[in-house]
């Protein structure tokens, strides 16, 4: 037991993780195949996966209502929802009005999804807009030297994408063929395309490094936490 | 009980491996291409040595005789080469012309492939007795199920039309109930034509069942092929290409991993052949969709196969439907690549990379008092558990939006062992919303994990790990939604985010929450900054396990990275001084550093 809970996965993680680590380098049709056989096993895996999820998220709710904890309500109509979705997935009698099947453009389960889901969806989305401005309050105000730099280069960023900000060019070029001191379209792509850009690098130099690091971590069985191991 | 790591013996296999891996890299030499022909050389097919190319048996340039009228193009010479670093489903074809190509000349290329791979398609006595069995049984349960479907689809098509009139004029009839019947006639028709589509699908899905649709495809590869090959030259994915459209084999230097020699030259690659349909199963098409819902297609693309010899010829169009001028390339054999010589230096770099790494591990075991710089965002986890735990409120963790095959889920899931450790040790509660179900698996099984480590598995309540769903702005409702109903003490955002980030956030800043976020995602960083108390930048995230732990081991590969860091950093400097040298050179060829400038190039 112990073995088929610590040290398999560690076999498998070893020996699947180096082979896809030599199959990248290995153009062979038999090396693709291979990779794509991977791919199949992990979409079967998350198939099998999805039941569970299914299984967690009604026990989850069912529990609520029946411990009534606060909001519990909103397990009803959670539930209820889970219900017609996979219902007019499943059922496939007509119903009037609704194409008869369940998986076509006009049944009743497309119809739940476009009129329901997805302006939800898109109102969720849209709250971001609030959400920014609120945040952007909070960041720009310039309590400090950072906070001031940033609060500039929001500003001229902000200005060099607006029609406004295209029409307010003043002075000369600094240099030959250079931009204006204030020519915030110039500066704004400058700000994006140069710091903002190196940062970015640095950042994702760092991110790719460590990824091949934890890779290592992981295919040598030196880190096992997500495995529900320990040491 | 490390697996790798935990004794002596073990341990032997670490340098057994990292031999094995640098064992591989002669390989590197096997899958580089031919060097390419010279122009007006007989052709000369990917590997050189390889029986059956055209290095063994150069042939002749052959134009072949023109039929008037005249030619649409001139062409000095033309040659095949195999294709370096694929899979050998590819064949490579060269040519100069003699004179600037005339307007609207355009180039196909045809192979001529040996009979030996209709082989591959040929059934078996015992595969063709099962798919007439299994023919015969879809023909009869399909019945007239396809001519009534057929018939119900123009039924349904024309009330839609007669709907679609009846709208269009409505304002103007105010004819309601005429409409509505209409609208009903649609309806109904279209629901029986479903209805047989449906029953038509569940027959075509019990003969896919039986095996019946690969066989049938199989067989319709044979009979497509074996007719094509009586016509000798195949047409292949390389048709009609106008001329000024030829492609140089300099664009395609990516697939040499650097520029390959006779860059100007035109050159083309062929990966299909296509087969037509053949003139006799075109005479049955009526009856094979009739009586088993069977569509022809009118072609069938065929990849070239591995190590199979194909005659080539290049054929040239005139722009006002001249007899094509032909072209005789010679024969060509893909070959498949066993290394990505593209990649070569890729593999040297991660393969040392990976050196540094387990050699810093090593070290770290002999010494494991290593110094790792203060991480403000991991000294605060503490902080913000024992803030929960005073507060008598919970904590929320989320391990991000991406799956468990992204290693920033990973790195979360790391992260949330170690935290649940604390939690259990402080008995705080933890709520761990998941947007995968795969991921919800693994976390409840770590957290449990977590709890039996600190000796407390009976605190661990598993209904406080569960799955949410898999849809993102669902999925940021109901956590938002969390946030105001429990009113979590403190946050954790570890993993990868994308545009919910902000509204996650920034609803937990309004709880009063201490937040700590950790993300690999540089554009949805600027969001945390703003609204976390301390957020794990980039690699710091993938840090974290290890600097919360402290083990000797993960601290020394936090070493190793850094190591590689100021390696990769160097390589950098390195790379950029010799471009400003090759510049202040004018790109002068024969510096004394234009070997290093080749190999660093490719990094």
């Amino acid at each position: 037991m112990q073995f088929l809970r610590r040290q398999l996965p560690v076999i498998i993680a070893f020996v699947v993780g180096l082979s896809m680590w030599v199959l990248f380098y290995v153009p062979t049709q038999k090396s693709l195949e291979l990779q794509d056989g991977f791919t199949l096993w992990v979409r079967i895996i998350v198939g099998f996966a999805a039941v569970l999820g299914v299984l967690s998220v009604v026990n989850h709710h069912y529990n609520k209502i029946k411990a009534k904890r606060p909001g519990y309500a909103f397990s009803f109509i959670t539930l209820g929802a889970f219900l017609l979705m996979a219902l007019s997935g499943f059922i496939k009698a007509p119903l009037p009005g609704f194409a008869a099947g369940n998986n076509k453009p006009d049944s009743l389960h497309f119809w739940l999804y476009n009129n329901m889901m997805l302006p939800m969806q898109a109102t969720m989305f849209s709250i971001l807009a609030f959400f920014i401005a609120s945040a952007a309050f909070r960041a720009f105000r310039a309590r400090s030297m950072e906070a001031t730099v940033l609060l500039v280069a929001a500003c001229v960023t902000m200005l060099g994408r607006v029609p406004l900000g295209e029409l307010m060019k003043l002075g000369d070029p600094i240099f030959l063929g250079g931009p204006a001191p204030i020519d915030f379209p110039w500066w704004s792509s400058w700000l994006l395309n140069v710091p903002n850009s190196a940062a970015q690098r640095g950042i994702l130099l760092g991110v790719y490094l460590s990824q091949i690091a934890v890779a290592i971590r992981i295919i040598f069985g030196i880190e096992r936490t997500y495995m529900g191991g320990g040491d | 009980m490390s697996f790798i790591t935990g004794d002596a013996a073990k341990q032997r296999l670490i340098p057994l491996l990292l031999l094995g891996a640098l064992l591989l890299l002669p390989l590197a030499g096997h899958g580089q291409e031919a060097a390419p022909p010279e122009q007006g050389e007989p052709a000369a097919a990917g590997d050189a040595s390889a029986p059956g190319t055209a290095a063994e048996a150069p042939p002749p340039l052959e134009l072949e005789p023109l039929s008037s009228p005249p030619a649409a193009a001139s062409v000095s010479s033309a040659a095949v080469e195999d294709v370096p670093n694929d899979n050998g489903q590819a064949l490579g074809v060269s040519f100069d012309w003699a004179e600037p190509a005339a307007e609207g000349v355009t180039v196909s290329v045809e192979l001529k492939p040996d009979s030996a791979i209709l082989e591959e398609f040929k059934l078996s006595d015992a595969e063709q007795a099962r798919l007439d069995s299994a023919r015969e049984k879809l023909k009869s349960d399909l019945g007239s199920l396809i001519a009534d479907r057929d018939a119900k689809a123009l039924e349904v098509a024309a009330a839609d039309e007669a709907r679609t009139a009846a709208k269009n004029v409505i304002t103007q009839t105010k004819d309601y109930a005429g409409l509505a019947e209409l609208e009903r006639a649609y309806w109904k028709a279209k629901s029986e034509m479903d209805s047989l589509q449906d029953r038509i699908d569940g027959v075509q899905n019990r003969f896919a069942a039986r095996g019946g649709r690969k066989l049938l495809e199989k067989q319709r590869k044979y009979e497509y092929l074996s007719a094509a090959l009586a016509a000798e030259w195949l047409p292949t994915d390389i048709a009609g290409v106008p001329a000024a459209e030829v492609d140089s084999r300099g664009a395609h230097a990516p697939l040499y991993g650097r520029e390959p020699d006779n860059a100007e030259q035109p050159w083309l690659m062929v990966s299909q052949i296509l087969a037509p349909l053949p003139e006799a199963l075109a005479a049955q098409a009526e009856e094979l969709h009739s009586s088993y819902g069977e569509d022809l297609a009118p072609g069938i693309p065929f990849p070239l196969k591995n190590g199979q010899q194909y005659q080539v010829r290049l054929a040239f169009s005139g722009p006002e439907g001249s007899s094509p001028a032909l072209v005789d390339a010679g024969p060509g054999t893909p070959r498949q690549s066993f290394f990505k010589s593209t990649l070569a230096s890729h593999f040297i770099i991660a393969t040392l990379y990976a050196l540094i790494i387990l050699s810093a591990i090593m070290l770290a075991r002999r010494n494991p008092n290593l110094f790792i710089r203060r991480i403000a965002g991991l000294e605060a986890v503490d902080e913000a558990i024992g803030r929960a735990t005073e507060m008598g409120k919970p904590v929320l963790y989320l391990n991000g939006m991406d799956a468990l095959s992204e290693l920033s889920t990973l790195s979360a899931i790391n992260i949330l062992g170690r935290v649940s450790r604390r939690i259990a040790d402080f008995d705080s509660d933890l709520l761990v919303p998941c947007r995968d179900p795969v991921v919800f698996s693994v976390a409840q099984e770590v957290v449990k994990q977590g709890y039996a480590e600190q000796g407390r598995p009976d605190a661990f309540r598993a209904s406080n790990i569960y799955f949410v769903t898999d849809d993102q702005f669902s999925y940021t409702a109901s956590v938002c939604a969390i946030m105001i109903r429990e009113r979590p003490a403190a946050n954790f955002f570890m993993g990868y985010y994308y545009a919910e980030s902000l509204l996650l956030a920034e609803t937990g800043a309004s709880t009063g929450a201490i937040q700590i976020a950790g993300t690999d995602s540089p554009n949805q960083l600027p969001f945390f900054i703003t609204t976390c108390d301390y957020t794990l930048i980039g690699e710091e995230l993938y840090a974290a396990s290890a600097y919360l732990s402290r083990e000797p081991l993960l601290l020394g590969s936090l070493k190793g990275q850094d190591v590689g860091k100021a390696l990769m950093m160097l390589l950098i400097l390195l790379q950029t001084i010799l471009f400003v040298a090759q510049f202040a050179t004018g790109n002068a060829a024969g510096e004394p550093w234009d070997w290093l400038v080749k190999m660093v190039e490719p990094l």
